[in-house]
C-alpha cells in the first residue's frame, strides 16, 4: 500500500473561457493534517470540489489508497469516505443536533428510532472529546459547535478524509483553542484532514504538510517545518503581472472623507482613515475581513452604530442608502446580480434609477432625456449593448458592471466605492474599468476600491489599507506597496 | 464572562416573552374569565369547549404540518364546506361509512391537487390554495344548488348522539388524528423529511431528501383532515352547506402559530398546536359568554391572526 | 430564426392562451344567445365591470410590487356602509365621498404599514391581508348588525357617481391616470424596481418601505372608490357587498396577462382582463351559471393563469 491516502494526478478543470485548474497534482499522506493555501481564486476550492464530486474534472486521475477512483457525484465521494465541510454549513437550523448528523438517513428504515439515533450521535460527539445535548437545535449553537456537528456528520459517513474549508474564519480565539484539539484527535484516530486556510499561524500550529496554489497551479509542496513564512508568502503571491495597468496621473488633493473610529456590532471595530480628493484608495484583505461591511456602513445601507463620518470637514449622519446617495456617495456592490442591478429591466432604466428627477419634466419621465443619459454613459464606458433597451440579464458580466458603474456616475457621486469592480469580467472590460477609474479621478472624484485581486489593488491604488477581522491592520504606500507586505498584514 | 452570561439571560428572557406574548395574554384572559364568570367553569361549558375545539382542531393539526413544511393552505375552509355538502348528499343514498370514506378520499384529492401545484410547478402555495379555495367553494354551491342540504340518515343521528359525560365522538376522533399525525411527524422518515424541507429546502434537497414528496404529503394531510372536520360537523348538525366553516383557515393558522410553530417553517410540532386550539376555543367561548356578538368575534378573530403573524415575523427578525 | 419564431409563438400562446379561450367562450355565447352582443347588454356589462375594474387597477399596483391585497373586498363593503351612514346623517354628499375614500385609504395604509414593518415578502403580505380581510369585513358589519341600510341619497355628485354610465367614466378615468402614473412617472419606475428586486432597489437609495405602504394605500383608496360607486348605484349599502371582490380583481390582473410574481405589469392588460372576466361572468350567467357557481371557473382561471405565467418564464430562461 502506498504512503499516500489520496493522489490527484494531472487534474485539469476548464470553465467556459477559463482554466481553473492547470495540471494540478496533489498528494496527501495517510493520517496527516495537510494544509492547502493560496490567494482567493487560486483554485483551492475548485480542486476540493473536483475531489468531492461537485465538478467533474476535465481531465486527470484520482487515486484513493492507490486505487483509481471515479468520482461523478457527491454521493460517490461520500461513499468513498471523502467529506467536505464548507464555510456555510450544510445544516438545518430548525432541527436537532442528532437529526442533522443523520439527516435523511435513518438506517434505510421508514421509521425513526430516536433513542438509537441520540445514542449514536452522542457517541460520535464523544469521540471528538465533547459532550453536549444532542437534542439542542442547531440554530441555537455557536459557530464552533456547528463545526463540531459537521465533523460528527462526516464521521458518521465513515469518512477517511475530511476537507475543512477555512473552518476558523468565523471562530473567536477561544473557540479556535477549543477547536484545534478536535482536529488533532481526528488525526489520532487515523483520519486525514485537508485544511484550507489563509492563516499562517494556524498552519504552523497544526499542520504537517502544506501545498501552496496560485493561478490554478501548484507552486509549492513541503512539510511545514521545512518551509518559512516568507517562502510561503512568496509562493502565494509570486503572481505574474500579466495585466497592464494604466498609469496614475492624478496627485491626490485635500481630504474629502474622514472616517473616525467607526464600528458596527461585532463586524467592524475602530475604523479610522482619510480619503483625499482624486485619490484611489485600495482596500485589501481576505474574504470576510470586513471590507464589504465597511463599504455598506459608509454608504448607509447597513449603517454604523458608532463613530463618525466627516465629509468635506462636516460631520454627517448617514443612516440609509438614501442618505449615502444624498451625500454624493455611490456604492457599486460586490454582487451586481443580487443588489447592484435589476436584471429584468433594461440598460436605460438601470442607469437612471439613482436620479430620476433630472430626467423628468415635471412629474413625467422624459424618455428622450433618459436615453440621452444612458447613451452618454454607454459611450463613455464603452459598454457593449445591442440597444439602450436591452435587458441587463442579456449582457455579459463586464457590460453589466459598466451599467452598475454608470448609475452611480449619473447620480454624480463624488465618492465612489467599488466593491470587487472586476470580479468575473473579461480582460478587455477590466482594462476599460481601470482607465475609467483614472479618468474619474482626473475629474476630481475619489474612489475607494475593494478588491481581492492583489495585483489590481497594487496596480491601481495610490495607497492601500489592509483589513483583517473587522479592523484596519495597516496602511501601505509608495515602495511599501508590495504583495508580500499586503499578504503579511492580511493573514497574520 | 459573568456579565456576558447575565446579558444573555436577560435577552433570553426577553426572547421568551416575545415568543410567548400571545399565549401569556390569552392565558391571563382565561384566568380572568375563570374568576369573573362562574358559568365558564361549569362542566357543561367545559365540555362544550372541548367538543367545539376538537372539530376545527383536526384541521389545525394538519395545518401545522403544512406550516412546518414552510407552506400555507388557504383552501381548508372551502374543502371543509365542500365535504359537509358531499357527505350529506352521499348519506342520503348510502351508508355513512362508505360516504365518509368517499368524502375523505375526495379531500385527499383536493390536497393532492394543491400539493402538485406547489411541488411540481413551484407555484407559491398561497396563490395555488387561494384558487382552490374559490373552486372548492363554487363546487360546494354547485352540488347543493346553493341551498343547505339536510339528511335524515338514522345511522348518522345515532352516531351524533353518542356521548360519554357530555363528551361527543369528536374529541375521540381528534385524539386519534393527533396520535397518528404526531407519530408520522415524529417517528417516520416521511415526517422528519417534512421538517427538513421546511427548515432549509436546499440543504434538504442536497441531502437526498425527496422534498417534492414532503410538500405533496402535507397538503394531502390538510385535504383529508379538513374533510374529516367537515364530517364531524355533520354528525352534529346533520346538514351541509357551502357557507359553513368560512372562519376555519383563520382559526387554524392562528392556533398553529400560537402553539409555537413558526411561519418560516421547519420548527414546531402538531402536539404544540393543542395549546393554540384550546386557547382559541376558550377565547371565543368566553367572548360568547360575555355577550360579544358575531361580528365583533369575527373582528377579534382576524385581529388575533394579524397579531400572531406580526409577532412571529418580529421574533424571527430578532433571532437573526 | 425559425426556432426563435417558434418559441415566440409558444410564448404568445402561453401568455395569452387564457384570454383566447375566454374570447372563444364569449363568441359561443353570442351564437347561442344573439342578444348577448346587443349594444345595450354590452354597456350594461361595462357598468358591472367598472366596479371590479377599479379594484383590479389597485390590485395591479400591489401585484406589481410582489404582494397581493386580499382585503380589498372587505374595504369595498366597509366604505359603502360608512358612506351611506354619513349620507343618512345628513352630511354634505361631496364630503361623504371624501369620507369613503379616506376610510379606504386608511385601511390601505394600515395594511401597508403592517407589511412594511415586518419587511414582509409575498407570503407574509398575503397572510396579513387575509387577516385584515376578516377584520375589515367585521368592521363593515358593526353599524347595522349585518343588515342592509337604505340610503337617503340627495341629488348631487354622490348620486351621480352611480347613475348611467358614470361608473364607466370613473373606471376609465382611474385606469388612464394610473396607467399614466405607472408607465410614465418616477413612481411607476420605482414600483418596477421594488417588485423585481427589493434589495437592489434599497441599494439604489429608494425609500422601499414608504413606497410599499403607498401601494397598499392606492389599493385601499381605489377599493374605497369602488365601494362608493357600488352603493351609489343601488342607493343602499350591503355590508357583504364586496364579498369575493379580491378574487375578481386578482383574476382580472392575472388573466389579463400581467406577471403574477411582480416586477412588471400594465393597467391596459388589467383593463382587458377585467372586461373579459366581466363579459365571461355575464356569458356564464346567460348559460345558467350563477355567481356562486362562477367561483369554480374563476378559481381555476387564477390557478391556470399563474401556472402559465410560471411556465412561460421557464420557457424564456
Amino acid at each position: 500500500m502506498s504512503d499516500y491516502i489520496l493522489e490527484m494526478k494531472h487534474v485539469r478543470k476548464e470553465f467556459p473561457g477559463v482554466v481553473a485548474l492547470d495540471d494540478v497534482s496533489f498528494s496527501v499522506k495517510r493520517g496527516v493534517i495537510h494544509a492547502l493555501i493560496g490567494e482567493n481564486g487560486a483554485g483551492k476550492s475548485t480542486l476540493m470540489k473536483v475531489l468531492n464530486g461537485v465538478y467533474p474534472a476535465t481531465s486527470g486521475e484520482i487515486f484513493l489508497n492507490g486505487q483509481q477512483l471515479d468520482i461523478s457525484g457527491v454521493k460517490q465521494a461520500q461513499a468513498a469516505g471523502i467529506s467536505i465541510i464548507y464555510q456555510e454549513f450544510n445544516l438545518i437550523n430548525t432541527l436537532s443536533v442528532a437529526e442533522n448528523i443523520f439527516l435523511g438517513r435513518y438506517n434505510g428504515k421508514q421509521t425513526v428510532h430516536w433513542k438509537a439515533l441520540r445514542e449514536k450521535a452522542k457517541a460520535l460527539i464523544a469521540s471528538l472529546g465533547f459532550d453536549f445535548d444532542v437534542d439542542k437545535l442547531v440554530g441555537r449553537l455557536s459557530t464552533a459547535e456547528k463545526q463540531l456537528v459537521e465533523i460528527a456528520k462526516a464521521l458518521s459517513f465513515d469518512a477517511q478524509i475530511i476537507v475543512m474549508d477555512e473552518p476558523t474564519s468565523s471562530l473567536t480565539e477561544k473557540e479556535v483553542d477549543m477547536f484545534f484539539p478536535i482536529i488533532e484527535r481526528l488525526k489520532a484516530q487515523g483520519i486525514t484532514v485537508i485544511y484550507i486556510s489563509h492563516k499562517l499561524d494556524e498552519i504552523y500550529r497544526l499542520c504537517d504538510d502544506v501545498t501552496i496554489m496560485r493561478d490554478g497551479k501548484v507552486t509549492g509542496n513541503s512539510t511545514v517545518k521545512d518551509i518559512s513564512r516568507d517562502e510561503i508568502i512568496e509562493k502565494m503571491v509570486g503572481r505574474s503581472l500579466d495585466m497592464e495597468y494604466p498609469k496614475r496621473t492624478v496627485t491626490p488633493g485635500d481630504v474629502i472623507l474622514e472616517v473616525k473610529d467607526l464600528g458596527r456590532r461585532q463586524q467592524l471595530k475602530g475604523i479610522s482613515f482619510q480619503l483625499h480628493k482624486g485619490e484611489i484608495l485600495g482596500f485589501a484583505g481576505l474574504v470576510g475581513a470586513g471590507r464589504t461591511e465597511l463599504a455598506e456602513a459608509i454608504f448607509g445601507a447597513d449603517p454604523a452604530d458608532r463613530g463618525q463620518i466627516i465629509l468635506n470637514g462636516k460631520p454627517v449622519s448617514i443612516r440609509s442608502a438614501l442618505d449615502g446617495k444624498k451625500n454624493s456617495i455611490g456604492l457599486v456592490t460586490e454582487d451586481r446580480k443580487e443588489t447592484g442591478l435589476v436584471l429584468a429591466m433594461d440598460v436605460t432604466e438601470n442607469t437612471t434609477i439613482t436620479d430620476l428627477k433630472s430626467v423628468s419634466s415635471g412629474i413625467l419621465l422624459n424618455r428622450k432625456a433618459e436615453e440621452k443619459v444612458a447613451q452618454k454613459y454607454v459611450d463613455q464606458l464603452n459598454t457593449k449593448t445591442p440597444s439602450l433597451h436591452q435587458k441587463i440579464s442579456n449582457l455579459s458580466g463586464g457590460n453589466q458592471q459598466k451599467v452598475a458603474l454608470s448609475k452611480w456616475l449619473y447620480s454624480n457621486s463624488d465618492i465612489l466605492i467599488l466593491d470587487e469592480p472586476t470580479r468575473g469580467i473579461d480582460v478587455g472590460a477590466k482594462y476599460d474599468i481601470y482607465c475609467l477609474m483614472n479618468e474619474l479621478t482626473e475629474q476630481g472624484k475619489s474612489i475607494i476600491m475593494i478588491s481581492s485581486e492583489l495585483p489590481e489593488v497594487l496596480g491601481m491604488s495610490d495607497r492601500v489599507l489592509v483589513m483583517h477581522g473587522g479592523t484596519i491592520k495597516g496602511e501601505l504606500a509608495g515602495r511599501d506597496m508590495t504583495a508580500e507586505k499586503v499578504m503579511k498584514l492580511a493573514i497574520d | 464572562m459573568n456579565k456576558n452570561r447575565s446579558t444573555l439571560r436577560k435577552s433570553e428572557l426577553q426572547f421568551f416573552f416575545l415568543e410567548n406574548a400571545v399565549i401569556i395574554v390569552l392565558t391571563a384572559f382565561v384566568v380572568f374569565m375563570v374568576f369573573y364568570r362562574p358559568s365558564f367553569r361549569s362542566w357543561a361549558n367545559l365540555t362544550t369547549i372541548i367538543n367545539d375545539c376538537c372539530m376545527y382542531g383536526i384541521t389545525a393539526l394538519a395545518m401545522t404540518a403544512v406550516i412546518i413544511c414552510g407552506e400555507i393552505d388557504l383552501s381548508v375552509s372551502s374543502i371543509y364546506a365542500w365535504s359537509t355538502c358531499l357527505f350529506v348528499i352521499l348519506c342520503n343514498s348510502m351508508n355513512i361509512f362508505s360516504a365518509a370514506v368517499i368524502t375523505l378520499l375526495v379531500g385527499a384529492v383536493w390536497g393532492l391537487f394543491n400539493g402538485m401545484l406547489v411541488a411540481f410547478l413551484r407555484m407559491p402555495a398561497f396563490v395555488a390554495t387561494l384558487g382552490t379555495m374559490y373552486t372548492a367553494k363554487g363546487l360546494a354551491y354547485y352540488i347543493t344548488e346553493e341551498k343547505p342540504i339536510n339528511t335524515g340518515n338514522p345511522m348518522l343521528a345515532t352516531i351524533g348522539k353518542i356521548n360519554i359525560a357530555n363528551i361527543s365522538l369528536v374529541p375521540i376522533v381528534f385524539l386519534i388524528v393527533l396520535a397518528v399525525l404526531y407519530c408520522i411527524m415524529r417517528y417516520t422518515k416521511v415526517g422528519r423529511n417534512v421538517y427538513a424541507t421546511g427548515g432549509n429546502y436546499e440543504v434538504a434537497r442536497l441531502s437526498g431528501i425527496n422534498v417534492k414528496l414532503s410538500k405533496i404529503i402535507v397538503f394531502v394531510f390538510t385535504g383529508i383532515c379538513s374533510a374529516l372536520s367537515g364530517i364531524m360537523y355533520c354528525t352534529r348538525v346533520y346538514s351541509g352547506a357551502a357557507t359553513y366553516g368560512s372562519d376555519l383557515t383563520t382559526w387554524c393558522v392562528a392556533a398553529a402559530v400560537i402553539g409555537g410553530t413558526s411561519m418560516s417553517g421547519g420548527y414546531g410540532g402538531v402536539h404544540r398546536t393543542i395549546i393554540g386550539i384550546l386557547l382559541m376555543a376558550i377565547l371565543f367561548n368566553a367572548l360568547t359568554l360575555l355577550g360579544v356578538d358575531g361580528s365583533m368575534q369575527r373582528f377579534i378573530r382576524g385581529l388575533v391572526l394579524v397579531v400572531v403573524i406580526m409577532f412571529d415575523a418580529i421574533s424571527k427578525a430578532k433571532k437573526r | 430564426m425559425s426556432t426563435t419564431l417558434k418559441s415566440r409563438a409558444k410564448n404568445l400562446v402561453l401568455s395569452n392562451g387564457i384570454l383566447l379561450a375566454i374570447i372563444v367562450l364569449i363568441i359561443v355565447t353570442g351564437i347561442i344567445e344573439p342578444n348577448f352582443f346587443a349594444w345595450k347588454n354590452m354597456v350594461n356589462i361595462l357598468r358591472q365591470v367598472s366596479v371590479n375594474g377599479i379594484v383590479a387597477c389597485g390590485m395591479t399596483v400591489c401585484i406589481m410590487s410582489g404582494c397581493y391585497d386580499l382585503s380589498v373586498g372587505s374595504i369595498v363593503s366597509m366604505t359603502g356602509v360608512f358612506a351611506i351612514l354619513a349620507i343618512n346623517a345628513g352630511i354634505n354628499d361631496v364630503l361623504c365621498i371624501f369620507i369613503g375614500l379616506g376610510i379606504g385609504l386608511l385601511a390601505g395604509i394600515f395594511n401597508g404599514s403592517l407589511i412594511a414593518a415586518i419587511n414582509g415578502r409575498g407570503g407574509e403580505a398575503f397572510i396579513i391581508t387575509y387577516g385584515t380581510q376578516t377584520v375589515l369585513a367585521a368592521v363593515a358589519l358593526f353599524p347595522s348588525k349585518g343588515l342592509f341600510i337604505a340610503g337617503r341619497v340627495p341629488d348631487g355628485l354622490f348620486k351621480l357617481l352611480g347613475t348611467n354610465n358614470m361608473p364607466i367614466y370613473c373606471f376609465l378615468f382611474v385606469a388612464i391616470i394610473l396607467h399614466f402614473i405607472l408607465s410614465k412617472t418616477q413612481y411607476g419606475r420605482k414600483l418596477c424596481f421594488i417588485g423585481n428586486n427589493m434589495d437592489a432597489a434599497k441599494m439604489s437609495g429608494i425609500r422601499v418601505k414608504l413606497n410599499r405602504i403607498s401601494y397598499f394605500a392606492i389599493s385601499g383608496l381605489l377599493a374605497g372608490l369602488a365601494g362608493i360607486i357600488l352603493c351609489s348605484r343601488v342607493t343602499s349599502s350591503n355590508p357583504t357587498a364586496g364579498l369575493n371582490y379580491e378574487m375578481n380583481a386578482i383574476a382580472a390582473v392575472v388573466v389579463g396577462g400581467n406577471s403574477a410574481s411582480g416586477g412588471s405589469g400594465s393597467i391596459v392588460r388589467t383593463v382587458i382582463g377585467a372586461i373579459v372576466i366581466g363579459i365571461m361572468g355575464n356569458a356564464l350567467n346567460i348559460l345558467g351559471f350563477s355567481t356562486n357557481y362562477q367561483l369554480i371557473v374563476k378559481g381555476l382561471l387564477i390557478i391556470l393563469a399563474v401556472a402559465l405565467d410560471i411556465l412561460s418564464k421557464r420557457v424564456k430562461s
